[in-house]
């Protein structure tokens, strides 16, 4: 993990209030692993005064892209930036997904569809199978699900309204296929997590959890970020921010406002 | 060439740029970005005699021009600290000062003692200013008695230097300055966070799970230059100067309130490199005003 200076190449909203941008910098593009992070400096004001957290969505050539929703100042500033501009990028950080020969279970969750698009990527490299099981809250909010459609096949979709695909939680439609012939990844908000851990622990399977929360340093030095785990607290940014669900005792809160949201 | 070099009291500093305690982990966190022989003093992560688990999340919360966090203290303990911490920084130049926190005198001086002999280690900073732990912590750092007895205790402990570090909650800072000058103290590190919370509106609950935090960060940063000022007169030991430094231009308030050091922290986060940039705008800012020294501008402050 390093400092580095990237250029925004280009920012799309691809719904409204949902962005995707694509920055240049080879060296984050070359080393970065599914489940990794980048820290953005948003500002070079005193307010916002912390960097903000962003999973690596995808890599292509000398460029990375993220994904984010605009919901407090940070993202406000990003969303706003021009093409050109150069941001103080620290990355990739973390701790990212450790990917076995067997076919993939993937349960995405709301925004938690950005590190696992980038892991689908990689496995299908691998030329493993994957099924991929998107939630969220309606149509409005299902971003790159033809992207994934184009990795796999094999795409479910729940939407909470029933906009597009099942009505209902996409916990409940990946249920079934909760057993010990796939490796399970997921990513998505605080009770998404909390219902997956529960149905896996009934069932003695253990899955792998991208977990986000609030930041300051990112690189392991302030412990603010910390998760509570078998091993007491660790930190999300270097320990995680991937962990195993068999050993995650309490999830960080999903944000309901400003005040450490991205 | 200008001298830039310091000293708190027996302690010799090659620049006066330092990094706080709890913001630059236990020295080896930021290695990737640069050596830390190019700071002035690395001030390690708190630690206590035994290991903690620090506070229940959230931790942290953003506020105008600053943060909030309350931490709690997580560390390795004193074992974790001589036996994994500082061993690692064996082969790291630098100057590394142990930030020592205790629930009693005995724990202070206990750890202070198994550090007297410690590798690596310049120094012991003395926390009696934490906010965010339920046992000792800023419940010493209010009272001037507590504040001499523990000073004096931890200087009969170690050969040392000692910086005993101050809380800004409290009613008159200098008097507490005065207790760890008494007390033996090499000099003083001011301030430490400021008492704060915050609210969630949608839930109505704290947004911390300590219910309150420490604020640091700009927004704090007039209050401790008002605080180094007020201590700088009451004290002849030399004052470290901390809350809320981004740039040269907030390190040069605080030498001319009276600080002969300063130390980054919060703004750590926002930029690793921030320490080495407002090295290289003190050293502009004393050619430009035809000071060779640094020494040369602390305390000047008119006052008319």
């Amino acid at each position: 993990m390093k400092r580095f200076f990237a250029r925004l190449v280009q920012t799309n909203q691809i719904k409204p209030g949902y962005f995707i941008q694509t920055y240049l910098s080879p060296e984050i593009a070359e080393t970065a692993y599914p489940g990794q992070f980048v820290h953005i400096r948003t500002s070079e004001m005193p307010y916002p005064l912390l960097r903000r957290p962003f999973s690596i969505c995808r890599v292509k050539g000398k460029e990375f892209q993220i994904l984010f929703k605009k919901k407090g100042e940070g993202t406000e500033l990003l969303s706003c930036a021009q093409p050109g501009q150069s941001f103080d990028i620290i990355g990739p950080i973390g701790t990212g997904f450790r990917i076995y020969d067997k076919p993939s279970v993937l349960v995405a969750g709301g925004m938690g569809i950005a590190p696992l698009y980038f892991l689908a990527e990689h496995i299908k490299e691998k030329g493993e199978k994957i099924l991929f099981f998107y939630g969220a809250r309606s149509e409005q909010d299902l971003i790159l699900s033809h992207e994934i459609a184009l990795i796999t096949s094999e795409l479910k979709i729940a939407t909470e309204d029933g906009s597009v695909g099942e009505k209902g939680l996409v916990t409940d439609l990946a249920s079934p296929w909760l057993t010990p012939e796939y490796s399970i990844f997921a990513c998505g908000p605080e009770p998404m997590l909390k219902a997956l851990q529960t149905m896996l622990e009934q069932k003695g399977l253990n899955a792998q959890f991208s977990l986000e929360n609030r930041m300051a340093c990112g690189v392991g030095a302030c412990m603010g970020c910390a998760v509570e785990t078998d091993r007491g607290f660790e930190r999300v940014c270097v320990d995680g921010p991937v962990f195993f669900s068999e050993k995650i005792k309490s999830f960080p809160l999903s944000h309901t406002g400003e005040g450490g949201s991205p | 060439m200008i001298n830039v070099t310091v000293r708190l009291g027996r302690l010799s500093l090659e620049n006066p740029v330092t990094v706080a305690s709890g913001t630059y982990g236990y020295g080896t966190e930021y290695l990737s970005f640069y050596e830390p022989s190019k700071l002035g003093a690395v001030f390690l992560k708190g630690i206590t005699l035994n290991p903690r688990m620090g506070n229940a999340p959230p931790r942290i919360a953003e506020t105008p021009c600053g943060m909030l966090n309350a931490i709690g203290l997580q560390n390795v303990g004193l074992e974790g600290l001589l036996k994994e911490k500082l061993p690692a920084l064996k082969d790291v130049p630098g100057t590394f000062i142990a930030n020592i926190a205790g629930e009693s005198i005995r724990e202070f001086c206990q750890i202070a003692e198994a550090l007297n002999n410690a590798p690596n280690l310049s120094g012991i900073e003395v926390n009696v200013s934490c906010p965010n732990v339920k046992e000792g912590g800023m419940a010493f750092g209010v009272s001037a008695q507590a504040t001499f007895e523990i000073t004096q205790a931890v200087r009969k402990s170690t050969d040392l230097p000692i910086i005993v570090k101050l809380t800004p909650n409290v009613t008159d800072i200098t008097e507490i300055a005065r207790a760890a000058e008494e007390g033996g103290a090499d000099a003083v590190s001011l301030i430490n966070t400021l008492l704060g919370m915050m609210i969630d509106i949608e839930t109505r609950k704290p947004v911390l799970g300590n219910i309150t935090g420490g604020l640091s960060g700009p927004a704090i940063r007039p209050v401790a230059v008002r605080m180094v000022s007020s201590v700088y007169k009451a004290v002849k030991i030399p004052i470290l100067g901390m809350g809320g430094i981004r740039s040269w231009k907030d390190a040069i308030e605080f030498f001319l309130a009276g600080a002969t050091a300063i130390s980054v922290g919060t703004a750590v986060f926002q930029d690793p490199f921030a320490p080495l940039k407002i090295l290289e705008g003190i050293r502009d800012y004393l050619s430009k005003n035809n000071h060779e020294n640094i020494n040369e501008i602390i305390g000047t402050l008119i006052e008319e």
